[in-house]
């Protein structure tokens, strides 16, 4: 099922065009992957599709522009995660979470406090839900950001760059959090770096390039080492082992049998 | 949650009680040996005596003013400070007590106050307005602590410049010795007609910045996540701007320069709440009124000949810990 449609979206900063006529679609219940080189235009696509920055084109929510939907609505529906920023206050991690509730009217009362405990159950922090966050570790506050998204109950998740700066194991708890989400109906669109991690948990991926969408389809096919040597100039190959897809990349251009020289 | 609201219930009970404490404290002091109780024993029929006129004219006026300033600057302070996510800011450290202070004395230099009462306070909430207005233009959308600060202070010095000037062209030294007098900043000799003036006006602000708790705890994540909860952050700032603008430029207008209080009073009762800038402007509004009261009660029980400018005290509890707090956040802020 659709869920969002992205159609001739542009963005101008100033006089200079970010992003170009941008179309895509995304289905229900799937993680999609958005990728790109520095400054191809990723973080502005998020923002335009949480109606943060202005924007021409349309973008249409189940079918209705979603110009239509009262700000209040559509931050019941698309919960947006910047990139990672400490907030201004040392707020408890309960207390943070909580933020997630702000456009519901039930925030205080049994059902909304409800879905706050479950949220941070969820994203394992209940140990933690007294600390504050400025006492968290790196991967401890990214767990808690997400708590804080989820806690809206968005059915679409717009994630810039949630897993950057996080060590291995902290990734991959981010990601199968959110495989799990996915699982129980969430829509998460995410921008990711890391190649190997979107060969193995995103359902689709949309490479972009100098602001146009260089390729969109299922993840496999769009991580070939044609597509990646034309979005981020290196060589690749696409390996699967034990049945988890990674990404080998290699720098300069080249290809992975050519011997070094020197 | 759970916790920071019990801290939260029991730092409001605690503070309104202070408040109620030094009301009552304050309607009790004064050169004559009157007492909260002497008034208390008073008839209707009383109403030319001169216990009553002492009440009602004189300790009465001062003691609502110590309480409505008080909630003004304690309340501002911790609407701007969570609306600039920055704990430097304070009404008077970013210019506008003094810009509503420099308004107000135009109004003054003009003569125009003792015909158009109602002026005064106008004059404060405009100055106060353009301070806000100017301070965002100057420092930007996303200023550190050290921009804000510094932009607060150019307003501050230009402001202070025009009062110099006025004060320096004026041709009445009586005028000039009145305008002097206002500027140190007291809640002293105000009629309740004054009081009636002014009140209102503070009322609208302190309605205004308590209504701004949700979206100021949704700034902690930052402009772009807080729009992304659904907050239209043009409104709010028009909010907290003409809030503040209208709490603090109207007490200006009738008590002068009154500082720190709006960065004392936040920063101390910050832990209390969570570091929750919602639940901080309430616990500040009455923090501020019971600084102001404790003050101002202060002034009058100093053993000097004449009594201390209220505007002095806090300047003298204030600056110091304003070092401190620099000290403190030295790394944030440089």
């Amino acid at each position: 099922m659709t869920l969002l449609t992205i159609d001739e979206l542009s963005v101008k900063i100033g006089s200079s065009p970010i992003l170009n006529s941008v179309t895509f679609e995304l289905q229900q219940g799937k993680i999609i992957g958005l990728m790109g080189a520095n400054g191809s235009g990723k973080s502005t696509l998020l923002k335009a599709i949480a109606d943060l920055i202005p924007y021409s084109g349309q973008i249409f929510w189940r079918g209705q522009p979603i110009k239509k939907l009262p700000s209040r609505a559509r931050a019941k529906t698309i919960g947006y995660l910047g990139q990672s920023r400490l907030p201004s206050w040392s707020l408890s991690v309960r207390d943070f979470v909580a933020l997630g509730r702000l456009p519901f009217e039930d925030r205080n009362k049994n059902g909304g406090k409800k879905i706050l405990e479950k949220s941070i159950f969820e994203c394992d922090l209940a140990d933690l839900s007294d600390r504050l966050v400025t006492q968290l570790s790196g991967g401890e506050l990214a767990r808690a950001r997400i708590a804080r998204v989820i806690a809206g109950e968005p059915t679409l998740l717009l994630l810039d760059e949630p897993i950057a700066g996080l060590d291995p194991l902290h990734q991959l708890e981010i990601m199968h959090l959110l495989q799990e989400k996915v699982s129980e109906g969430l829509t998460v669109f995410l921008i990711l770096h890391d190649l190997s991690l979107a060969a193995r948990f995103t359902n689709r991926l949309i490479l972009l390039k100098e602001g146009c969408i260089l390729v969109e389809g299922p993840t496999a096919p769009v991580l070939n080492s044609t597509n990646l040597a034309e979005a981020f100039k290196i060589n690749s190959r696409y390996c699967v082992t034990d049945g988890i897809p990674y990404v080998v990349p290699t720098y300069p251009i080249k290809t992975l049998s050519e011997p070094q020289k020197g | 949650m759970k916790k920071n609201s019990y801290h939260f219930r029991k730092t409001l009970s605690v503070l309104s009680g202070l408040v109620f404490l030094f009301f009552l404290l304050s309607l009790s002091l004064g050169p004559s040996d009157l007492t909260i109780f002497d008034f208390w024993s008073l008839g209707e029929t009383k109403k030319n005596d001169t216990t009553w006129l002492i009440f009602f004219e004189i300790r009465l006026p001062r003691a609502i003013l110590g309480l409505a300033v008080g909630m003004s600057l304690g309340l501002a302070g911790a609407a701007l400070q969570g609306y600039l996510r920055n704990p430097l800011a304070e009404p008077g450290i970013i210019g506008v007590s003094t810009s509503a202070s420099l308004f107000t004395v135009i109004i003054f230099y003009s003569g125009l106050s003792a015909g158009f009462a109602l002026l005064m306070p106008f004059a404060g909430i405009l100055g106060a307005t353009s301070a806000v207005l100017i301070l965002q233009s100057l420092a930007g959308r996303n200023a550190s602590a050290l921009t804000v600060v510094l932009a607060g202070v150019a307003i501050s010095s230009f402001s202070g410049a025009l009062i110099s000037l006025a004060l320096n062209f004026s041709a009445n030294p009586f005028a000039t010795y009145e305008i002097v007098f206002w500027l140190l900043g007291s809640v002293a000799d105000r009629g309740l007609d004054q009081v009636a003036i002014a009140l209102p006006f503070m009322a609208v602000g302190w309605a205004l910045l308590l209504w701004s708790g949700n979206p100021l705890d949704a700034l902690t994540l930052g402009e772009e996540e807080a729009a992304s909860l659904g907050y239209k952050l043009s409104r709010v700032r028009a909010q907290l701007v003409f809030g503040t603008a209208v709490a603090v430029g109207s007490a200006t207008s009738i008590a002068g320069t009154i500082g720190f209080v709006g960065l004392v009073v936040p920063h101390l009762l910050r832990p209390f709440v969570g570091n929750r800038p919602k639940l901080l402007l309430s616990a500040s509004a009455l923090g501020g009124a019971a600084l102001v009261l404790a003050a101002d009660i202060a002034v009058r029980l100093l053993p000097f000949k004449q009594e201390l400018k209220l505007g002095v005290i806090t300047a003298l509890i204030g600056a110091p810990f304003f070092l401190l707090l620099i000290i403190k956040h030295r790394r944030s802020v440089l």
